[in-house]
C-alpha cells in the first residue's frame, strides 16, 4: 500500500477500470490522499480506496492524476488549502452569503480585525492566505513564523528580507520569479489595482496592493499550475498561472515573487 | 370623436391637472432641520459631491476630522477615530472627497443603494491610511 494524492480539480474513482458511467463510484478532489496498491496496470490503472462523505470507498483510479507525498510540512499547507477551498464549495460559496460571510469572518478575527463577508469593501485574499498559514501551523509549528497580516505586502516583503539576512528560522523565502520554478506549498504573488509593484518595490516597502495565492498542484504537461487564494471570485478558489520552460512562471503570469516554502528547513 | 375616445382624453387632461397641483412627494431641503438633513447634503451646492469612489476600503491610521467642504473653513461633521474605514473618491486641491460608514455600521459603501448612501465629507488628502488586499 501507498498513500498518494490527487493532482487534478476532480478524479473519478471507479468500480472497474474502465471509463463508462456504470464504473463510477465517487469524484476525489485536488490533494486527497488516498491508499493505492502500488502497482499500476497496464492502461494506467491502479487500485485505490479513499474517504468520501465519511465513508471509505474502493476502487480504480488513472494513476497518472495521483502524485506522491510532498513534505509533512507542505502537505500540511496543502491540506488546509484544500479544507478552505471545500468549505466555500470549491468557489461556490460567495463571500455575502451565509455561512460564508461567517468563515470570512473566522479569517478576519484570527488578525484581530472585527469583520465579515459583509463589510464587502474589504478585501480579504491577505486574511485568508494568513488564516490556512496559521491552521497549517497547527500541524507544523514552524508556520507560526509567517507575519500574518491583512496585506499580502506585510508577508511579502518579510519573506524577502529574511531570505536576504539569511534568516533560516524564516517559512517562506522570497524569490523573483525567473530564480524559482514554484514547488508545491510555495506562494506566488501578483501586483493588483494598477500597483505596477515588481520585486525590487516590495525588497524595499511593505505596502503595496497586491495578490497572493498558495501552490496546491503542479501540472508540466499543460504548462500550468494551479493555487488556491482568498477572495478569488468572492470566494475560496483555484486560479491557473502559466508555465514556461524549466517549470518556471511566465512573464504572462504577471507573477512578481515566489515565495519558497521551506518550513520542512526549520 | 367617439365617446369612448372623449371620454379617454378627459380622463387624461384631468390626470394632467391632478399632477400639476399635487404636493411634492418629498418635503423641501429648507422644511427639513438640521437633525434631519443628511451629512452628504451639508455639502455647498459649489461644491459638488463627487462620485467614482474606491470600492476599497482604507483604514485610518490616526484621527481625523471629517469637514463639510474642501478646505479648513469647512465645518467638521464627524470625527473618525483612529481604525475607522474610509472609501477615497475624487480629490481637490489638498482635500478628498470620502465616504465612510457610521461606527457600527457594516463597511459596504460600494454596495449600499442610493437611499442608504454612506456618509461623506472631505478630509487631507495625505491623511495615512492603511490598505488591506
Amino acid at each position: 500500500m501507498a498513500t498518494m494524492f490527487v493532482r487534478s480539480e476532480v478524479l473519478n474513482l471507479r468500480s472497474a477500470p474502465v471509463v463508462s458511467d456504470e464504473t463510477e463510484l465517487a469524484k476525489l478532489d485536488l490533494n486527497q490522499s488516498v491508499e493505492t496498491s502500488g502497482v499500476v496496470d497496464g492502461a494506467g490503472w491502479i487500485r485505490a480506496s479513499a474517504t468520501v462523505g465519511g465513508q471509505v470507498r474502493a476502487g480504480f483510479v488513472k494513476a497518472g492524476f495521483l502524485r506522491k507525498p510532498a513534505s509533512p510540512a507542505v502537505e500540511a499547507l496543502l491540506a488546509e488549502a484544500r479544507t478552505q477551498w471545500r468549505r466555500f464549495e470549491y468557489g461556490k460559496g460567495e463571500e455575502h452569503r451565509q455561512p460564508f460571510s461567517r468563515m470570512v469572518g473566522e479569517m478576519w478575527q484570527a488578525i484581530g480585525l472585527n469583520l465579515d463577508g459583509e463589510d464587502r469593501d474589504q478585501p480579504w485574499s491577505a486574511a485568508a492566505i494568513s488564516f490556512m498559514v496559521r491552521n497549517a501551523g497547527r500541524r507544523h509549528a514552524a508556520y507560526n513564523g509567517f507575519a500574518f497580516a491583512a496585506a499580502h505586502s506585510r508577508y511579502v516583503h518579510d519573506a524577502i528580507r529574511r531570505r536576504n539576512q539569511g534568516d533560516t528560522n524564516a517559512p517562506f523565502w522570497g524569490f523573483r520569479r525567473g530564480e524559482r520554478a514554484p514547488q508545491l506549498g510555495d506562494i506566488v504573488c501578483v501586483p493588483r489595482a494598477g500597483s505596477g509593484v515588481d520585486f525590487d518595490h516590495a525588497t524595499s516597502q511593505n505596502a503595496f496592493k497586491s495578490h497572493c495565492d498558495i501552490v496546491v498542484a503542479i501540472d508540466p504537461a499543460n504548462f500550468k499550475l494551479l493555487a488556491i487564494g482568498g477572495n478569488v471570485s468572492h470566494s475560496v478558489e483555484t486560479t491557473e498561472y502559466p508555465l514556461g520552460p524549466g517549470n518556471f512562471l511566465t512573464g504572462a503570469s504577471g507573477v512578481f515573487a515566489v515565495l519558497a516554502n521551506r518550513a520542512d528547513e526549520i | 370623436m367617439k365617446s369612448e375616445a372623449r371620454l379617454a382624453l378627459l380622463l387624461i387632461v384631468a390626470g394632467c391637472a391632478a399632477n400639476r397641483v399635487a404636493p411634492p412627494a418629498e418635503p423641501s431641503l429648507q422644511a427639513r432641520t438640521a437633525e434631519e438633513v443628511p451629512v452628504d447634503v451639508l455639502v455647498p451646492v459649489d461644491v459638488p459631491v463627487p462620485d467614482g469612489c474606491a470600492a476599497e476600503s482604507e483604514q485610518l491610521q490616526s484621527a481625523v476630522a471629517v469637514r463639510s467642504a474642501p478646505d479648513a473653513a469647512g465645518h467638521i461633521v464627524e470625527m473618525l477615530a483612529a481604525g475607522r474605514y474610509l472609501l477615497r473618491c475624487a480629490t481637490r486641491a489638498e482635500y478628498q472627497f470620502i465616504r465612510f460608514p457610521a461606527a457600527g455600521e457594516k463597511v459596504d459603501c460600494s454596495t449600499r443603494p442610493a437611499g442608504r448612501r454612506c456618509n461623506g465629507g472631505w478630509i487631507p488628502a495625505a491623511t495615512a491610511t492603511r490598505t488591506f488586499d
